[in-house]
């Protein structure tokens, strides 16, 4: 006979329950975590904030078009987030709970600077270079052929900047985070049809906005 | 910083999406902070925490003198402050011009020389109490003025004239 598995957990019932999958243990570990980090728990917290910092960070450059921007609000929500740590109650995921704090700093801090559209872009990686997709895009279906990549990077961010702050935000969320509708309710604090149809109207704008360079 | 897949999440509607647009928005993932970035931001993070560890709340007296110290505050402090006083004094002041003048009479006459005017008593009221007792029965007894108990116990003459043996 095989030897059990020793992952396996036999009942007093005789019955086998099996281990939980990952992410309910990545879930579990992150609400010890929480818990440690609600009693002050630095290191606990460091490592919270190690898990989110990149999404965190991307989203808010997506909507600030600015590093030096989407750097200190990053740092700013995740010590607000930590400051209000007593105030999780765990109902939604940590992490859905620290983008709606990112989210809102950002949005409240763009209707502040309304008038300034600097954008202060970060470099495309190596990859860019070398994707097929997009090489593709400047070379054959681009009707400005001249078109450089980091030149439709440039009019992409000016015209996402053109969009209102939550139809920004959606298209970030969902186009280019890969976010669900279920979760963008969650952070934006709607429903999935109102997401969806900002989703919508969003992209009709882009659409148009970039319609010199795509076919 | 890790580039997020490309391919759509579970909840995404691929289909919605233009296609040139989504491979136009693909390019946003290939914006990269500078290298070694996300290496320190945690720490950042927590050495921005460690620096502004929160204070002790400011005790009552801390927190008075800190509103105190605002103008407006201060004008409600001390128009409070002021009527508390002035409803003080109004009950404490000195009664009215008709007992100030009453007073002042007495005061007036010492000062003339003359003595001070004795009250007047008042007059009483003759009773009439109805005895209990043998010799007299149905005779009212009459006493005036308060230290009549001695009269109870005995006989009053009849109103008519004094009794003859």
């Amino acid at each position: 006979m095989d030897q059990p598995d020793m992952e396996a957990v036999t009942t007093r019932a005789g019955a086998t329950r099996l281990p939980p999958p990952p992410e309910d243990i990545q879930q579990v570990e992150e609400r010890e975590l929480v818990r440690r980090a609600q009693s002050g728990g630095l290191a606990a917290y460091d490592e919270l904030v190690r898990r989110h910092q990149e999404r965190i960070y991307a989203t808010l450059y997506h909507m600030t078009a600015s590093h030096e921007d989407a750097s200190d609000l990053a740092q700013e929500s995740f010590v607000k987030a930590f400051r209000s740590l007593e105030t999780f109650k765990g109902d939604a995921s940590f992490f859905t709970w620290v983008y709606r704090i990112a989210v809102n700093k950002t949005i409240n801090f763009l209707k502040q600077r309304k008038n300034r559209s600097q954008m202060s872009l970060n470099d495309l990686d190596f990859n860019a270079e070398n994707d097929p997709e997009l090489v593709s895009l400047v070379s054959e279906n681009t009707p400005r052929r001249d078109l450089s990549l980091s030149e439709l990077q440039e009019k992409l961010n000016a015209a996402m900047l053109k969009l209102s702050e939550v139809h920004r935000l959606v298209v970030t969320l969902h186009d280019i985070q890969g976010l669900s509708h279920e979760e963008i309710g969650r952070i934006m604090d709607c429903n999935v049809g109102t997401v969806r149809s900002r989703l919508y109207y969003a992209r009709q704008q882009l659409q148009a906005l970039l319609s010199d360079y795509i076919k | 910083m890790s580039i997020p897949p490309a391919t759509p999440g579970p909840g995404r509607s691929q289909g919605s999406v233009p296609p040139e647009l989504q491979r136009v928005l693909a390019l946003k993932r290939h914006e990269q902070p500078p290298p070694g970035y996300f290496t320190s931001f945690s720490g950042v993070v927590i050495k921005e925490l460690e620096d502004c560890a929160p204070e002790p709340p400011p005790t009552l007296w801390e927190r008075f003198l800190a509103t105190a110290a605002q103008p407006v505050i201060a004008c409600v402090y001390g128009v409070g402050l002021g009527g508390v006083i002035v409803l003080a004094l109004s009950l404490k002041s000195p009664p009215g011009p008709d007992h100030v003048a009453a007073d002042a009479v007495p005061n007036l006459r010492t000062l003339l020389g003359e003595a001070p005017r004795a009250s007047k008593p008042e007059p009483v009221q003759p009773q009439v109490v109805a005895q209990r007792g043998p010799s007299s029965t149905e005779t009212p007894v009459i006493h005036a003025g308060p230290a009549s108990f001695r009269a109870l116990d005995q006989p009053v003459p009849a109103l008519n004239g004094p009794a003859k043996p």
